[in-house]
């Protein structure tokens, strides 16, 4: 599948593609908006991310020209403007998420994964997690048909991880994800130990192999194959 | 003082001076006038003896119903001396002493030189005394009232567009985009000094946009290198075999950048609340919007063996919804952050009020610089001082009364509006 990266900040542009180029994605990229909008006009893309500010045009007016194109791609906004006028601007105008400068890859991994995963035509709701299936529609972890019981946050870590597995992603990212930005109780993120401990339990018993690595000082690594 | 105080005391001194002066002047003037007429009186007097002598060769015989007083005196030693004085003359019948004014010379006659002594009472002095004090008294009456009335009437009046300016100046606070309304007034000094408050305002008006517009458009502008910093961090750490010392490091740089971005984030909600940028309101429910708060916080509190007791009723507030979640998320959030282990934090909310209360440091903090920027309890402190001062921005600008005390090792914020 095909990612289009529209962001003038060629840095940025290139850690994002670096990030996100997978078994399962290829990265393209446009640093202006002529050149953005003619690989819009021309390709199909899974998801784009789109920059709000770019050289020579307004992000906004690419997201109003994929309407009338009758385009369904899904655009995740990165944009260095948080405010709640912005945010429902840009997703009235068609875009399906919203992401504030700065972000971690790991949350922009997360969200473009969701994205892809509600724009597919399959319509797919089921994730392989080793012997075991995700089903994002009723929110289960199903070890064939049976039910392995998750908390809330024990669900929405592990599809966490499962979007940016073999990666290693900050505790400090999976803090922001799960809790929020504004939740920072301390300097210090010991307290989603026992969250992990609880799934890394679970997916154990149920007869995963150890898939989540600690990476000392630095956060987790979601290793799987395929 | 007042100016008018100021300016009649200064006048009534100078008034009383003057009067007393001039009703000095006045005495001394007429005084000397009258006994230059008796002067002239008594002159013409000793001519009439004269004349008479020449006449008849003889003084002329002393009439007691006389005003003036006649003597004759027969000296041996005639001492050529006329003198012009002002005597005392007790009056024997009357038991009083009148003031005369006296003329004496040596008249001869016959051989026979006479001491002769005119003397004429100094009439009327007494009375032109009173008279003097009297006019002088009144007259300064008369002008220390009229001065007292005018100023309270007129110069108030005169100096009404002086106070309807500092009215309006009071009303004035800057960032809010309004000039204040300054009378229209035909006094030259007065529409001058309009004029200079009007420019004034209106300068430091586009000055103060143009720093809050710097301040939002420098935190935009810092977003972008933070976000690429951010991003090449993250793909460091997908490097294998990073050393202990390499991980720590990229550790302390992750978290630097985190606090930039608060930091970041803080500074420009400032300014965007400064920019009424979150004018538009709603009426916010916020039982919810606590209750919601608290549950997201209550994970974090159990962990850190907060006990936390909540005593909520239905209450509502026509206000930004944003603003009210940043609110309550500062303060329900620093009530936890800044506690104990074994702590507590209770929260009451009624229909115009908002109590937080928890346990912390020991001591009482700093009332009067606790909504300040930057302040912090701690100087080392990971936190960027701003939470409380956005606080209590946002409680301006939603007209909400904040008020911190501390009491039996109790931190308390309460929240009053109407």
């Amino acid at each position: 599948m095909k990612l289009l990266v529209i962001e003038d900040e060629k840095e940025l542009s290139d850690s994002i593609c670096f990030y996100l180029n997978s078994e399962q994605f290829t990265c393209e990229t446009a640093y202006d908006y002529p050149k953005a909008l003619e690989k819009v006009m021309i390709n199909e893309y899974a998801c784009i991310i789109l920059d709000i500010t770019l050289p020579r045009g307004n992000g906004l007016d690419i997201l109003a020209e994929l309407k009338t194109m009758n385009k369904s791609e899904g655009v995740l906004i990165i944009s260095a403007k948080n405010s709640l006028d912005d945010r429902i601007k840009g997703l009235n105008t068609g875009a399906d998420d919203y992401l504030t400068k700065p972000f971690h890859l790991a949350e922009l991994g997360a969200r473009v994964a969701a994205i892809v995963r509600r724009k597919s035509f399959d319509g797919k709701t089921r994730i392989a997690v080793g012997p075991l299936t995700l089903d994002l529609f009723d929110r289960v972890l199903k070890s064939g048909e049976q039910p392995i019981a998750l908390t809330k946050k024990e669900y929405e870590l592990l599809l966490y991880f499962l979007s940016n597995k073999n990666r290693v992603v900050t505790k400090e990212a999976i803090v922001e994800h799960l809790w929020g930005d504004d939740i920072d109780m301390a300097d210090s993120y010991d307290f989603i130990y026992s969250h992990i401990k609880n799934l890394r339990k679970k997916l154990m018993n149920a007869g995963c192999e150890d898939y989540i690595k600690a990476v000392y000082g630095m956060g987790y690594k979601f290793s799987i194959d395929n | 003082m007042k100016l008018f105080t100021r300016y009649n005391r200064i006048n009534v001194t100078v008034m009383v001076a003057l009067f007393m002066l001039s009703g000095i002047c006045y005495y001394f003037l007429v005084s000397y006038v009258l006994v230059h007429e008796l002067d002239e009186a008594l002159e013409d007097y000793r001519g009439r003896i004269e004349n008479y002598l020449e006449k008849h060769g003889e003084l002329p015989p002393v009439a007691p119903m006389d005003e003036t007083r006649v003597s004759y005196k027969k000296v041996n030693d005639p001492v050529k001396s006329d003198s012009l004085v002002t005597v005392i003359i007790s009056d024997r019948r009357e038991k009083r002493s009148h003031n005369y004014r006296q003329l004496s010379y040596i008249q001869t006659v016959d051989n026979q030189h006479y001491r002769i002594t005119l003397a004429k009472p100094i009439e009327g002095v007494r009375l032109l005394t009173r008279t003097v004090v009297g006019i002088t008294i009144a007259m300064l009456l008369i002008v220390i009232v009229t001065t007292i009335f005018l100023n309270q009437v007129i110069l108030r009046q005169l100096w009404q567009p002086f106070y309807l300016s500092l009215t309006a100046m009071k009303s004035f606070k800057l960032g809010k985009k309004q000039i204040p309304d300054f009378p229209v007034t035909d006094i030259e000094e007065f529409s001058y000094m309009n004029k200079l408050l009007g420019d004034t305002i209106t300068t430091a008006e586009s000055d103060y946009q143009i720093l809050k517009e710097f301040t939002e458009n420098a935190s935009h502008e810092i977003q972008t290198p933070l976000a690429i910093i951010r991003s090449k961090l993250d793909l460091v750490i997908q490097e294998e075999g990073l050393s202990e010392k390499q991980t720590q490091a990229l550790a302390s740089i992750y978290s630097g950048i985190k606090r930039l971005n608060k930091l970041n984030q803080s500074l420009l909600l400032l300014a965007k609340i400064e920019n009424n940028q979150y004018a538009e309101t709603q009426l916010v429910n916020l039982l919810e919007s606590a209750q919601e708060k608290i549950y997201q916080f209550q994970e974090f509190w159990l962990n850190n063996e907060i006990a936390y007791h909540t005593n909520l009723h239905p209450s509502t507030i026509r206000a930004n919804p944003e603003l009210i979640d940043i609110l309550l998320n500062n303060l329900i959030g620093n009530a936890g952050r800044h506690n104990k282990e074994g702590g507590t934090i209770s929260i009451k909310l009624t229909a115009n009020e908002l109590h937080i209360e928890n346990t912390g440091p020991p001591r009482q903090l700093d009332a009067d610089r606790l909504f300040r920027r930057f302040y912090k309890e701690e100087q080392h402190s990971q936190r960027n001082g701003l939470g409380l001062s956005i606080v209590k921005q946002i409680c301006d600008q939603l007209r909400i009364n904040i008020h911190y005390t501390f009491s039996n090792g109790l931190h308390r914020f309460t929240l009053k509006w109407n």
